[in-house]
């Protein structure tokens, strides 16, 4: 018995060994002549980034895999830190790089490098206001850059650099070149120094609002670093590099990926029936999220319809309204439906279909403001959804013939529904939005909140697509037109943006009355019940799993720690366990839970995820329960035990467990308890959970007091019937103590 | 019956047994007594590998029970012991306490188990507590049943260490009286103990424990009445003065 306890034990730990095994697959470090390791780091845009399929892909990558063609290896792509690029080729870890690396005398020093095989220019970009007009400029300025990059050396002063001499030039570096925009856009630096291409993608995302100036002294040669000697892998890839060249692979990848004039029509597989779109699901009623947390909307139901007419299938993708059109320019999206307006900026970055609809901004305010038209909100607090036309409108901005006040503050909202609660508790003057989502606002704090349209700002949607993608936009024109033609359209207009009144709850004089019916309009009519009962049942799923999982997980944890009291020594066992627990509580879930989804399950089976996420985690907290309430029991228990004959694992079966228990069932309950609540967290993760569908139903009814308070008392309920399960479980194990 | 040669028990740096020799024969009584430290408690979980031994061999019915073949937990089945605290499992009432044992273990059917469990406890008076949890009980009855509970394994020898220790003083009777009648129905038996009139009594031989050694062994009258060694004297005119 003895040993098949240990034996137990021992498969279990072979088990999570295993599991260990799938998750963190040992990098066999088998270097065949034929695959070759190239390093790149994915953040720089065109020639690196991650695809849609979570690889990195870009110029770079498609360089190197066609050399890798050209000369008969197989490439293995590794997505690092800029700065470990280096690094890891001097230890050998990588072979190669490919990663927009600028040729300089000092890389030189580290590492040898293949012929150049792109010529790019550095570039200032500034605010469009910005009277900076060159790199010397810069000296004593606030400069963001990326680390490591040609513009950070650039930009920081040293006794080789001839331009920025300031030494109070202050230069801040950024992992992402995004970031060091963002940065620029908050008004933290006065300019980024970045390459042309990527610099390009910023601007236009930026519409309006940036500017770039090349600085033709800094030309850099792009190349293909190896490690410092190894002349073979060079040979090769500078020899593939002048094959690539000269069958016109290397232009087509030119065109394709970093674009310009000479595009040609993409090279598109005909069979290619998955049109990847993205949209921005925070847009009602052209796009919001679904009873099935799927996006879903007029402009959803329009382009499935076009898909439908075309033959191609549709998949949606949802992200945030700033990053559809670098999405697309990127390759990552193919069309972007996202109720976007048609803007001569846009147009510079993307193709637009014929309008699918006209719209207008309008500017919602408070029932008892005086404001009447766009002119009177200069000088005043409006609230925008961040990138939209409203916010263009709102901007005071070299070209802005309206709002000129410089005072006007403008504050900008991921989602419209924020942007109205920001009106209603005061924070701001008004909002500025598009009609439709506006009159929706209005009509769900009825009373409470007026709307003006602005006739001058009327505008056209459209749906983008990548510039140059004729193909697809011809599709998608033609599909426009077809379901334009056989009524569907107009059945969709009826279905998504005329019929609001549905939705829309009765006022009323009677003060109860309009309580009940705000109840029934939040979660009835807008089926905020059903939402929140799927939640629910998520929210109890997640928790069972999870705890049963902990349960399990503690309890073979507990046995493993315990084998320290018992040898009164330190063993194997114990300190893995005790590795374990540390590690385990020593950081918060809510990374945990990041880290398995993200990191373990690459962002797929976010449910799995969750329950192994949580159950890993509440195992360390029960297993200490459990080895307290065993230690609890009293010594002489287990000596009477052994006194009668019985093996140590017996006598922990028969007589401490069962004594245990009892003193663990208290701590297991509030471990459970914990747990339930705990589990909120799953929104993160794209679960709709209780939380995440209360959530759900303040964006859809833009009321936060009853969904949520609802969601809060479903809650206490849970965890009130699970004390008086507990209570009960314990009245029974208290049975013995009777006197 | 058991035999203990050259027995050595280190905690550590401190020996706590220095060389104990000695031989208990089949149906004798044999007490230990002794000033505290000096081993005796020890020494009696030596005897059952409840404490592990530095160095030594003790052999039970002719098997050195040190070997790495032999099996503690068959050696324990018939070589029982009674606790100064009892040790009665909380979580069970007085019979499942006695039948678990023997039951778990395959020693006897569950019908069996029962009826010479109820038998016993008719023989100490506790029939009615069958039922009852260890909470339920006082001292003398929770010890007498806790020797039903080391009878039910059928023992060839009972192991006793400070049975009546942990006892108010009313309750030490009924206890030593079962196990009066005990040793005079042949049963082995090892007690340690500081009752002497209960050593005087009932003991066929006494052993005085001090220092880690036995300094003196001998009947009851040879001990009490006519002790030999100083230490041994000492002892006993600092027990009997109280």
């Amino acid at each position: 018995m003895k040993k098949s306890t240990t034996r137990v034990l021992a498969m279990c730990l072979a088990c999570l060994a295993v599991l260990g095994g799938m998750f963190f697959p040992v990098s066999s470090p088998a270097k065949a002549t034929d695959v070759i390791t190239v390093g790149t780091n994915a953040e720089f845009p065109p020639f690196e980034y991650i695809g849609n399929d979570g690889e990195p892909d870009g110029f770079d990558m498609a360089v190197i895999k066609a050399i890798g063609e050209a000369e008969g290896f197989e490439v293995k792509i590794t997505n690092m830190e800029f700065k470990s690029l280096i690094a890891s080729l001097s230890t050998g870890s990588l072979d190669a790089v490919i990663a927009g690396m600028t040729v300089t005398d000092e890389r030189r020093q580290s590492v040898d490098f293949s012929d150049s095989y792109y010529t790019a220019k550095q570039c200032i970009v500034v605010p469009a206001d910005s009277d900076v007009t060159s790199l010397a400029d810069l000296n004593g300025k606030k400069i963001a850059v990326q680390e490591g990059t040609t513009g950070d050396l650039l930009c920081t002063p040293a006794e080789d650099n001839e331009v920025i001499t300031d030494a109070s030039t202050e230069v801040k570096r950024f992992k992402k070149g995004t970031d060091a925009v963002v940065t620029l856009n908050n008004g933290g630096v006065d300019a980024v120094v970045i390459d042309k291409n990527p610099a390009e993608t910023f601007v236009a995302n930026n519409e309006g609002k940036l500017k770039m100036i090349e600085d033709e002294t800094s030309t850099e040669e792009y190349a293909i670093a190896v490690k410092k000697g190894d002349a073979e892998l060079l040979e090769k890839i500078n020899s593939g590099l002048a094959k690539i060249k000269e069958d016109g692979t290397f232009d087509k990848l030119v065109a394709e990926y970093i674009g310009g004039e000479t595009e040609e029509e993409p090279a598109e597989d005909t069979e290619k029936l998955v049109v990847n779109v993205g949209t921005n699901a925070e847009f009602p009623p052209f796009e919001y999220m679904g009873d099935n947390g799927e996006p879903d909307g007029f402009d959803m139901a329009v382009i499935k319809a076009i898909g439908e007419a075309e033959g191609f299938e549709v998949k949606i993708t949802n992200m945030e309204f700033k990053s559809l059109i670098a999405s697309l320019s990127t390759g990552s999206l193919d069309a972007v439906i996202a109720g976007m307006t048609v803007t001569d900026e846009r147009k510079q970055s993307v193709d637009f279909s014929d309008s699918y609809y006209t719209a207008t901004q309008c500017i919602v305010v408070a029932k008892d403001s005086d404001v009447t038209s766009l002119a009177d909100l200069n000088g005043k607090k409006i609230a925008v959804q961040e990138g939209t036309t409203g916010d263009l409108l709102c901007t005071p901005g070299e070209d802005n013939d309206v709002i000129t006040d410089e005072n006007t503050e403008v504050k900008r909202f991921k989602k419209g529904t924020d942007a109205i609660v920001s009106l209603n508790n005061g924070g701001v003057d008004a909002v500025v939005i598009d009609k439709n989502p506006a009159e929706n606002f209005v009509a769900s704090n009825s009373g409470k909140l007026k709307l003006m349209e602005d006739d001058t700002s009327t505008e056209e949607y459209a749906i983008a697509v990548k510039k140059g993608d004729t193909e697809l936009l011809e599709k998608i024109n033609s599909g426009l037109a077809k379901i334009k033609e056989d009524g569907t359209f107009d059945a969709l207009v009826a279905q998504y943006i005329e019929d609001n009144t549905s939705t829309e709850k009765e006022a009323s004089d009677n003060i109860v009355q309009e309580f009940i019916n705000n109840l029934k309009y939040v979660f009835v009519d807008t089926n905020g019940y059903q939402l929140m009962a799927k939640g629910l049942g998520v929210t109890i799923g997640i928790s069972i799993c999870a705890g049963i999982l902990g349960i399990v997980l503690g309890f073979i944890l507990a046995l493993m720690k315990l084998t320290e009291t018992r040898k009164k020594r330190k063993t194997v066992m114990s300190r893995i366990a005790g590795a374990y627990i540390d590690i385990i509580r020593g950081t918060p879930s809510m990374v945990q839970l990041l880290i398995m989804f993200m990191v373990i399950f690459r962002s797929r089976y976010a449910v799995v995820a969750a329950i192994l996420s949580f159950g890993i985690n509440s195992g360390a907290y029960v297993a200490e329960n459990i080895r307290a309430g065993i230690l609890a029991v009293d010594v002489g228990q287990m000596e009477g035990g052994r006194s009668l004959g019985f093996t140590y694992g017996e006598t922990m079966r028969y007589i401490i467990l069962p004594q245990a228990i009892k003193n663990v069932i208290p701590a297991l309950g509030n471990e459970m308890i914990t747990l339930v609540k705990e589990t909120s967290i799953v929104g993160y993760v794209a679960i709709v959970d209780l939380t995440k569908a209360g959530d759900f139903i303040v964006s859809r009814t833009y009321q936060a007091f009853l969904p949520l308070i609802a969601v809060a008392i479903v809650y206490y309920i849970l965890v009130k019937i699970m004390t008086k399960i507990l209570a009960v479980i314990e009245r029974r194990l208290r049975q013995s103590d009777n006197r | 019956m058991i035999i203990v040669k050259d027995l050595k028990k280190d905690f550590g740096d401190l020996q706590v047994l220095k060389n104990i020799n000695c031989h208990i024969e089949k149906g004798e009584c044999v007490v230990v007594i002794g000033p505290s430290g000096s081993g005796k408690s020890t020494f009696l979980r030596c005897l059952n590998r409840l404490e592990e031994p530095t160095a030594g061999k003790i052999f039970f019915d002719g098997n050195n029970i040190m070997d790495k073949d032999s099996d503690i937990n068959k050696v324990r089945q018939k070589l029982s012991m009674v606790f100064q605290h009892f040790n009665l499992f909380n979580h069970l009432t007085v019979l499942d306490n006695l039948m678990l044992a023997p039951v778990k273990q395959k020693l006897m059917s569950e019908a069996d188990a029962k009826k010479k469990a109820m038998g016993l406890l008719e023989r100490v008076g506790l029939a009615e507590k069958a039922d009852n949890y260890p909470a339920q009980l006082s001292g003398g009855q929770k010890q007498r049943v806790a020797i039903v509970r080391s009878l039910m394994m059928e023992p060839k020898a009972i192991l006793f260490d400070e049975p009546t220790s942990a006892l108010d003083p009313e309750m030490v009777g009924e206890v030593l009286d079962v196990m009066k009648v005990l040793a005079k129905e042949g049963m082995t038996m090892v007690v340690v103990t500081h009752e002497m009139g209960f050593a005087r009594e009932v003991a066929d031989r006494v052993l005085f424990m001090s220092d880690g050694y036995i300094t003196e062994e001998g009947t009851p009258e040879e001990i009490f009445d006519n002790p030999q060694q100083e230490r041994t004297k000492a002892f006993l005119s600092a027990v009997t003065q109280k």
